[in-house]
């Protein structure tokens, strides 16, 4: 054993300082990689989330490219629809809204499901799948496999139209393969006169899975039909003649003052069926009605007479709907208003037009 | 003579002082150890802080919202995430990660009790009353029990009078049950508790014990209907629950998953109980705080429930306290240090016998 003196244990000493020194700055060092490390673990850590991977793909939706979702469909489950109508349709559900996500539950481990949503209505669902090359550090990767849409679905839309009327829908005729009825009554049918164009209804059914369908009508005049819808049911409304017959109102007027006065005894059932077609349903209903009455007023006038709804079933036969207040003195009690409401049938006799029938509205 | 007393003097000095150099050396030495072992050990507390700090304040979101909801579940904890975070930022974690629960009813016509016909059963292969089956996943391994019979179930308390909790074994002998979990929350300051005071509704054998409308539970009806949901008292009054406890959240109501909107929040030791639509109850418990098994999230065991059939599932009380005890034996790992803890009450399993 070396002979420890003074001068050996000043350079031991000094040698353990530098090894002390050393050691200390590797500590230093290891701690500062391990910082270093743990950082880029995390960081590499947070990327594999897939969440970023659902966002960036609603961010692109938000962003109005619907490439990836148009890519997600098939196409010939809505035939009558283009690519164009898909983006429109779309556009309009997620314009403007805050796209929301959250995760589905997924048997399959190598996948992940996400509902996807515009304020609060889920629009698609996006399936991720599990990349088969993990991180350098060991971490499951994502990709995106599917996006599909979960609001399309084909609904059924109804028109129901007169038999002459030509429908169309995004400008292309309805056919006999979108007919589901035909000669459906109207209300106007059992007043017609025997051989005359039927009044018939028919009604056609089509679908689409997002757009909203443009329905159109004609009549066999060519002229534009009103069509109104109530939920997916759309309705062709009958063109009116009202412009043909202002100046018959008059005398739809007079007509149903001269009805109205027989009903209430003003007038006898002899000058009222003056007005009328012989033997028609009008004249009939006169005649048997004149059997039972009892009713007798000794003044009567009508107010607020309203006539519209001119349709010219023939060039001699029309039909209008005509409201008023009938209003009836008699000598025994109070004065009473009878409120008229009636649809009423003309034909045309010697120049005149005379009454065919009258229904109650 | 004078010369060589005074050689022998000298030589008898430096003896002294290489004697003294030496001590002083080996003194030396002994502080240079004890200096690398405390720079060793500071630079390892360092490492620990510096990880906690980048996995709180880091570039991983993902990691310090793990991070955060599995200590802010956890008894004695809780207060990490509040040393390198504001509160504020924290309380936009729990906001971010909680689970949003179902707040419809259960449906009991979503579930029909299969109750074979002894005749018919009889040429058919014999399905155990009770199957365990291990369940494992990426962060945890656990257990699924599956009581075929859902009328074996019932909750069994620790104690008459409340004074303290009772060992899983203890209580599961005591009732001369087959095994089952550990079932409510409880008062647990800082991790100190004994199970004394459980927390949300308690009904055990039709008699209301505790009521609590803010915590979601789940109880079998009379008819062995599992109900999962928070309620009021008049709907406890109209559902004639025979026994529920809980802590929530309420996993899944009708088939329908409750929505989770991080992919994954705290991972812990968990414990659930659910129902199949054949009425079979499901008993699961995750282990966790671990080398072999962290634990599981709220995803994971909606996961596991879909998985084994359930249309009705809702969380226990978990961590520490999660447990599962069956024919004699503990089947989960605990996690605590000394053996399990003491709990309120516990889901159980009837001997068919004394049915």
């Amino acid at each position: 054993m070396k002979k420890l003196t003074y001068a050996r244990l000043y350079r031991r000493a000094r040698n353990y300082r530098r090894r002390n020194f050393f050691f200390t700055l590797v500590l230093i060092a290891a701690i500062v990689f391990f910082a270093i490390f743990a950082d880029s673990v995390l960081r590499e850590f947070e990327a594999t989330q897939p969440k970023y991977l659902v966002d960036e793909v609603a961010g692109t939706l938000s962003a109005g490219d619907y490439e990836s979702m148009w890519s997600g469909e098939d196409p010939t489950l809505f035939p009558e629809e283009t690519q164009e109508d898909y983006y429109a349709y779309v556009r309009g559900l997620l314009s403007g809204k805050e796209i929301t996500w959250h995760e589905a539950i997924v048997p399959d481990q190598t996948q992940r499901g996400y509902r996807l949503s515009a304020d609060g209505r889920e629009f698609a669902y996006l399936t991720l799948r599990r990349s088969e090359t993990p991180t350098k550090h060991g971490f499951e990767q994502w990709e995106v496999e599917s996006l599909k849409s979960s609001v399309i679905a084909p609904v059924t839309y109804t028109v129901r139209a007169p038999m002459t009327s030509s429908v169309t829908v995004d400008g292309t005729v309805l056919g006999a393969e979108s007919l589901t009825g035909t000669n459906i009554a109207t209300e106007w049918d059992e007043h017609l006169l025997e051989g005359m164009p039927s009044q018939k209804e028919c009604s056609y059914q089509f679908t689409r899975c997002f757009s909203e369908p443009v329905v159109a009508a004609t009549d066999y005049l060519g002229r534009s039909q009103t069509v109104t819808r109530e939920g997916n049911a759309f309705t062709a409304v009958r063109c009116w003649d009202n412009d043909r017959f202002q100046e018959d109102i008059p005398r739809v007027e007079e007509v149903l003052h001269a009805v109205a006065d027989y009903i209430v005894g003003i007038r006898t059932v002899g000058q009222a069926r003056a007005y009328c077609v012989k033997d028609s349903p009008a004249s009939n209903t006169m005649y048997m009605y004149s059997l039972w009455t009892s009713t007798t007023a000794s003044r009567a006038r009508i107010e607020d007479f309203v006539c519209e709804d001119f349709i010219a079933l023939s060039d001699d036969f029309f039909c209008c709907h005509v409201t008023a207040n009938f209003i009836c003195t008699f000598r025994s009690r109070d004065d009473t208003t009878y409120n008229l409401d009636y649809e009423m049938y003309f034909q045309k006799q010697k120049d005149r037009w005379a009454l065919y029938d009258i229904a109650t509205k | 003579m004078p010369k060589n007393h005074s050689r022998n003097s000298r030589s008898e000095r430096s003896r002294r002082e290489e004697k003294q150099l030496r001590r002083r050396w080996r003194s030396g030495r002994v502080f240079h150890w004890l200096g690398v072992f405390l720079r060793i050990l500071l630079a390892a507390v360092l490492a620990l802080l510096i990880l906690l700090h980048r996995m709180f304040l880091g570039p991983s979101q993902t990691v310090c919202d793990m991070l955060t909801m599995s200590l802010l579940e956890s008894s004695a904890l809780k207060f990490v995430p509040y040393v390198y975070m504001r509160s504020e930022e924290v309380d936009e974690i729990i906001a971010r990660c909680a689970v949003v629960e179902r707040e419809e009813r259960v449906d009991p016509s979503l579930v029909t009790i299969a109750r074979p016909d002894p005749a018919e059963a009889a040429g058919q292969e014999e399905v155990p009353d009770i199957e365990l089956v291990r369940v494992t996943g990426s962060t945890y391994k656990g257990y699924m029990m599956i009581v075929h019979d859902p009328s074996r179930v019932f909750l069994g308390m620790a104690s008459e009078t409340g004074a303290r909790g009772r060992y899983i074994n203890e209580i599961v002998e005591g009732f001369g049950a087959v095994g089952g979990i550990n079932a409510s929350g409880f008062y647990d300051p800082n991790g100190t508790g004994n199970g004394a005071s459980p927390q949300g509704t308690v009904i055990s054998k039709g008699e209301l014990l505790r009521f609590d409308a803010n915590i979601t539970i789940a109880g079998f009806d009379e008819n062995d209907i599992l109900h999962v949901g928070k309620f009021t008292r008049d709907e406890l009054d109209q559902l004639h629950l025979r026994d529920a406890a809980g802590w929530g959240p309420a996993l899944i109501i009708n088939g329908e998953p409750s929505e989770v909107p991080a992919t994954k929040t705290g991972l812990n030791p968990r414990t659930a109980i659910g129902q199949r639509a054949d009425g079979a109850a499901l008993l699961l418990v995750v282990d966790g705080r671990h080398a072999s098994s962290i634990g599981a999230a709220y995803t994971d065991l909606i996961d596991i429930m879909v998985d084994f059939g359930a249309v009705n599932a809702c969380n226990l009380d978990g961590g520490f306290s999660s447990i599962m005890y069956y024919e004699g034996h503990r089947v989960s790992d605990v996690t605590t240090l000394d053996d399990s803890r003491r709990i309120p009450n516990a889901f159980l399993i009837r001997e068919v016998e004394s049915k």
